[in-house]
């Protein structure tokens, strides 16, 4: 279960230019359910997106996950167990493999059983459509592909949220739309909470759940 | 993490190398300066152990050795503590000998400004350095006895290998000769008078020794020097001679290694001359080679100093190029010490690859330079087997130390990766 309540961010530009990017925005999302973000670029989605995945701090307002206030987290823990951020850009590491890409999460976090990390390695391969790619570099693969990689990084620690943010900018309708198939079949497999950002209304007319941001604020 | 630091240090393996090389320089200088000072140390070590027995002291006159004697110039370049000379006659030598743990004294005379003559020859070896004792061939100071007599009887006398060099013969060629001594006017110490120049000494040569870079060029009997002294002098006798001027030197023998610091207090104390033992000439030895260690590994240092602004300067461009990485690593649940880690981890295998290339150098230079070395080492009398020594222990301080200057070069560029926001990092171009 997430939890927004009031959350306000301020960005300070110069002296005296003070832009609310998120201005007292609620919301209340279920777990395993899927939500998409939308709204025109500056509406505050991404500022939204870093402040649940753990990677801006500076807000005020209260989030509440799984029932504990984000502030109260350790935040490293937070990024590694209890969620994943997919991104636009994908964010792979050039020099290692595909398969060292989506194993990078497990090297920060406690060590598994390697069995079992094999086996997930595996699965997601699997479902990504990269087995045979495994050992192929980023600048070796499509941009679809680089995002199926990324898609299987964000899993790889069995996380209870996924944010997606802006997951299809980057790549053609036809890409863009088995990507969000890709992410909604591994939802309902996974039962993670899946948010995603998009200015794309396209996606947002497949999910039920939209919250629409409009200068910070969600549109009544 | 270890294997994406690293993996991170062979994606830019050019500048990594590059990088590198300012520690394999200090690592090849460093080394060097160690390697090559612990070599002459071990080497003058053993020269001064063959020659002085850890039982013997030697006795000498506080001026005549100002470096070991602490002696107080004041401004006239008077020593302050200067006291009246105690004479080294046969008395003392008897009062030294009635010393509890002393074997045995014997007192030694230094002759100046002689020259020698083997008859054979009509060179004259000027400048000679003389020694009048009651020598035996076993005797230590005299290094490595070639061949003569075993003891060095009245009329007899032991010449050094220079001798033999000088005259260009074997040295064994010179048993059996007649030698002959007069003074020598040349001598910037020499103050003659008419008729000085004309007295002559002859002996027998008895026996051959090799005392290395050392120089005692020949070795007559306490009695015969004594009697050389004397005449020389315009003495009446040698024992006039002894009584009034006593010995240069004098040598003694302890019953136990363990009494020499007592029986050297002993007499410093009674009698105000110098007593010097071996592990005096050690410790003077171990000072000069330490200092001049010192002295030298001021310029590693320096050296150091360069190479770990090399690492940092390398770092901090690493950091602008893994900035996106920073922020992914964030992203992905990496934390702000993980991230630290990463980038010392990549810091500590330079210093450790820079160290292992210098000492890769170090030892391949050492093996292929040290038999000439040693050669000339030879050549000059020193008595080497080897001068370079590979020492394991040194081996892992020098490699330890380079990763510690690798690591300490990247502590602030680390630092500065490890504190990187990571929305900003991830939108870093």
């Amino acid at each position: 279960m997430i939890k927004i309540q009031n959350l306000t961010k301020k960005y300070i530009r110069g002296k005296k230019n003070i832009v609310d990017a998120l201005a007292g925005f609620d919301c209340k999302i279920k777990e395993g359910e899927v939500w998409a973000v939308i709204g025109p670029s500056g509406s505050g989605k991404s500022t939204l997106l870093n402040i649940l995945g753990g990677l801006d701090k500076d807000y005020s307002g209260k989030v509440i996950i799984n029932n504990k206030d984000l502030k109260k987290y350790d935040l490293n823990y937070y990024r590694r167990h209890v969620v994943s951020t997919i991104f636009q850009q994908f964010y792979l590491i050039p020099s290692l493999t595909v398969e060292e890409n989506i194993k990078l999460p497990i090297i920060f976090g406690k060590q598994k059983n390697k069995e079992e990390l094999n086996e997930r390695l595996e699965y997601l391969l699997r479902k990504v459509g990269l087995t045979k790619r495994r050992k192929h570099r980023p600048n070796e693969l499509s941009g679809g592909e680089a995002q199926r990689v990324a898609i299987a990084r964000a899993l790889m620690t069995n996380p209870r949220i996924i944010l997606a943010d802006e997951p299809t900018g980057n790549l053609d309708s036809k890409t863009g739309k088995q990507i969000v198939d890709l992410l909604l079949e591994l939802h309902k497999e996974e039962k993670t909470t899946l948010i995603i950002v998009t200015h794309d209304l396209s996606i947002g007319k497949h999910l039920n759940n939209k919250i629409e941001l409009l200068d910070g604020k969600r549109k009544k | 993490m270890i294997k994406y630091a690293l993996q991170i240090v062979f994606r830019r393996k050019l500048r990594t190398f590059l990088t590198s090389l300012g520690v394999t320089i200090s690592v090849v200088l460093l080394s060097f300066i160690i390697f090559g000072m612990q070599g002459l140390d071990n080497m003058l070590t053993n020269e001064f152990t063959s020659r002085f027995r850890p039982n013997e002291i030697f006795l000498t006159q506080q001026q005549d050795l100002g470096f070991l004697s602490m002696a107080e110039i004041d401004e006239n370049g008077e020593d302050e503590n200067e006291e009246e000379p105690v004479v080294m006659n046969k008395e003392f030598l008897e009062e030294i000998e009635a010393i509890e743990g002393v074997e045995e004294a014997r007192g030694v005379f230094v002759i100046m400004n002689l020259q020698i003559q083997v008859e054979e020859y009509s060179r004259k070896m000027e400048n000679a350095i003389i020694s009048g004792w009651n020598a035996y061939s076993t005797d230590p100071i005299l290094g490595e006895f070639i061949a003569g007599d075993e003891v060095l009887e009245d009329g007899c006398v032991y010449v050094s290998k220079r001798v033999s060099s000088f005259y260009d013969v074997e040295p064994t060629d010179l048993l059996g000769e007649k030698v002959t001594l007069s003074p020598f006017a040349g001598s910037i110490y020499s103050t003659q008078t008419r008729g000085f120049d004309e007295k002559e000494y002859s002996y027998q040569i008895c026996g051959v020794f090799d005392i290395g870079m050392d120089r005692n060029d020949l070795v007559l009997t306490a009695n015969d020097a004594k009697v050389l002294l004397a005449d020389l002098g315009d003495f009446d006798s040698g024992e006039d001679y002894v009584k009034e001027i006593g010995f240069s030197q004098v040598s003694i023998t302890a019953v136990d290694e363990e009494i020499v610091s007592d029986i050297k207090d002993k007499i410093e104390e009674d009698y105000g001359v110098l007593a010097i033992t071996s592990d005096d000439l050690l410790s003077f030895l171990n000072d000069i080679t330490s200092a001049l260690t010192f002295a030298l590994l001021l310029f590693a240092v320096v050296s150091a100093i360069v190479a770990s602004v090399g690492i940092i300067n390398t770092m901090i461009m690493s950091i602008y190029e893994q900035t996106r990485e920073i922020g992914i690593i964030k992203a992905i649940g990496g934390s702000n010490l993980q991230v630290l880690g990463i980038f010392l981890i990549q810091s500590g295998f330079i210093g450790f690859f820079g160290g292992l290339l210098g000492l890769l150098i170090v030892y391949l230079g050492m093996y292929f330079s040290d038999p000439y070395l040693v050669e000339i080492l030879r050549d000059n009398n020193f008595n080497v087997e080897q001068f370079f020594q590979f020492d394991p222990v040194l081996t892992t301080i020098i490699i330890i130390a380079s990763i510690t200057v690798g690591i300490i070069a990247g502590v602030y560029p680390s630092v500065k990766a490890a504190k990187l926001d990571p929305v900003k990092a991830l939108s870093f171009d």
